[in-house]
């Protein structure tokens, strides 16, 4: 597992660009790299990681104010389907995360730079996921590395499941005010607009790569089940099947926001779960509730 | 035909809006069974309609054959009747968003809970599944192994004799860490307790949490006052509690 991020130097050392920390109690391929933002040449930095463990599967976290964009940033062989490795890449940001220590007790990433969340920040929170301070120590503990290690290739389907059952609920919900005649998707989203659960539309707007609003950004930072599909964008990289399903639900969508669909209702619901049901169906993992 | 919808104390289910009307024209009436009291203490349900899947904070849940078991072999005649949102047909299946025209046939044919059928998998995660992480653990000991080994050193105790029980407690319930065992399951129950409400057996799970709530307190204290083990019968509660977990855990496991 790589993570770059702005390490402190009692993680990797001040005169360090980067570190390799064992995962206790578990064999010696298990690695956590913590790799420096600041350092100025990441991506040959990165490449030669990636080369040197070019046995392993790898797991690569970068946050998502970096100007370095894996996507961009590594060579396309690295996500070649037919390798005998699996390399992902996953987004963070914003401290409302499975990463952080702050949001799941068995995160990794701590205050600021470290592998520890301060007393002073969340009392309730105190919880560390290394030894870094102890700097012979170099170990992350195995619940930690293996909470995240589990938790991001499998999150998506997960979450997109979720949001696709709750607007069934609110598509179940709604009879268009015209009959069975084709409707204005505007009579639709204002319907969404006017449930209690505003966030259904919120939501839209964040699996269209809009942005979060701030009501979903209120939510997320409040609670450990997020709503924000605002990284997904970038984590698709790592899922071939999923792309073009994905393409397809966000156009679709866009249309639906930007009024374009007049259709029976019926015509609506279906292209809109037939679309859901194979992003998916193409996302991997189990369906889990942790 | 009495017909009643699976809903939640907590957080009340409603039918949805297109099946509601359907009812309605239908001249149906569908009154929501809160879970937390034995469905088959309903008398008279015919139909129990379960809308799924459950919409959780964390997901979706799907609880069809879970719900399906229970009534199997507590109310075998009622009919369970999945309410759903996918294109899917199977038995006592109702697609929200294509019911069918005479919904009174649809409930005289359906099939009842002890008839040989699989229901619809109608999205989420599976129910049967999370609950066997619970009661299995994950890798580590079952939930009713936990409680059985606090209950075999707390069955050594004779709280009438004051001797006896700082050498049992010494020698058994510190030897083998007993008030750290409990505060295990203790945090076992919490991490899980937010699925149970879903659960066709949720009273069952009530009795348990009310059973481990009552105890805790000696064990909190680190089993030191023989007292209060007296006082709280924790030998009496324990006993039961083996007994109530097993009885769930036949439904699951």
């Amino acid at each position: 597992m790589i993570v770059v991020w702005r390490w402190h130097k009692s993680v990797i050392g001040e005169q360090n660009y980067h570190d390799h920390f064992e995962v206790e109690n578990t064999p010696k391929t298990h690695l956590f790299i913590p790799v420096k933002e600041s350092h100025s040449d990441k991506k040959q930095l990165l490449e030669k990681l990636l080369q040197k463990y070019a046995d392993h599967d790898v797991m690569l976290f970068f946050h998502d104010k970096s100007e370095y964009q894996p996507p961009r940033d590594l060579p396309d062989e690295v996500f070649d389907p037919r390798s005998h490795r699996t390399v992902q890449v996953f987004t963070f940001g914003g401290g409302s995360e499975f990463i952080y220590l702050s949001q799941n007790e068995y995160g990794i990433l701590g205050t600021p730079g470290r592998l520890w969340h301060s007393q002073e920040s969340r009392p309730d929170r105190c919880s560390k996921a290394g030894d870094a301070e102890d700097y012979a120590c170099k170990v992350i503990k195995k619940a930690h590395f293996e909470s995240v290690w589990n938790y991001y290739p499998n999150q998506w389907k997960a979450k997109t499941d979720k949001f696709y059952h709750r607007l069934n609920r609110y598509l179940a919900d709604f009879t268009s005010p015209d009959g069975d005649t084709p409707i204005a998707a505007k009579h639709l989203l204002n319907h969404w607009r006017q449930q209690k659960d505003a966030l259904i539309k919120d939501q839209l707007d964040s699996l269209l790569g809009n942005g979060d609003s701030e009501a979903l950004k209120k939510q997320d930072d409040a609670g450990p089940w997020k709503l924000s599909f605002k990284h997904l964008e970038m984590d698709i990289i790592n899922y071939k099947d999923a792309k073009q399903p994905y393409a397809n639900l966000q156009s679709y969508l866009r249309q639906l926001k930007e009024n374009k669909l007049t259709k029976p209702l019926e015509a609506f619901r279906t292209d809109l779960q037939t679309r859901f049901e194979a992003l998916i169906e193409a996302l991997p993992g189990e369906i889990f509730l942790r | 035909m009495k017909v009643r919808y699976v809903s939640l104390p907590a957080t009340p289910v409603n039918l949805p809006g297109l099946l509601q009307k359907a009812l309605d024209r239908a001249g149906i009436a569908a009154e929501a069974f809160a879970n937390g009291v034995p469905v088959e203490t309903e008398a008279g349900t015919e139909a129990l309609l379960l809308v799924s899947p459950f919409l959780t904070e964390r997901g979706s849940l799907n609880g069809n054959a879970l719900w399906k078991r229970y009534l199997a072999q507590h109310c075998p005649q009622t009919k369970l009747i999945v309410v759903g949102f996918k294109k899917k047909s199977g038995i006592n299946y109702l697609d929200v968003f294509d019911l069918p025209e005479n919904l009174s046939h649809f409930f005289e044919t359906a099939q009842p809970a002890g008839a040989d059928w699989q229901p619809v998998d109608a999205g989420g995660a599976e129910m049967q599944q999370e609950l066997r992480t619970f009661f299995l653990g994950h890798g580590n000991e079952s939930i009713a192994e936990a409680v059985s080994d606090i209950f075999k050193h707390c069955s050594l105790i004779d709280p009438a004799d004051a001797a006896d029980y700082a050498t049992v407690k010494t020698n058994f319930l510190d030897c083998y860490a007993v008030p750290q065992k409990w505060a295990g399951l203790q945090r076992r129950w919490a991490k899980y307790e937010w699925l149970f409400p879903y659960t066709p057996f949720y009273h069952l799970m009530q009795e348990i949490a009310a059973k481990i709530s009552y105890i805790s307190p000696y064990f909190d204290n680190k089993c030191t006052d023989r007292e209060q083990f007296a006082k709280l019968e924790v030998n009496k509660h324990l006993f039961e509690l083996t007994f109530l977990i097993n009885k769930v855990g036949k439904y699951v496991l």
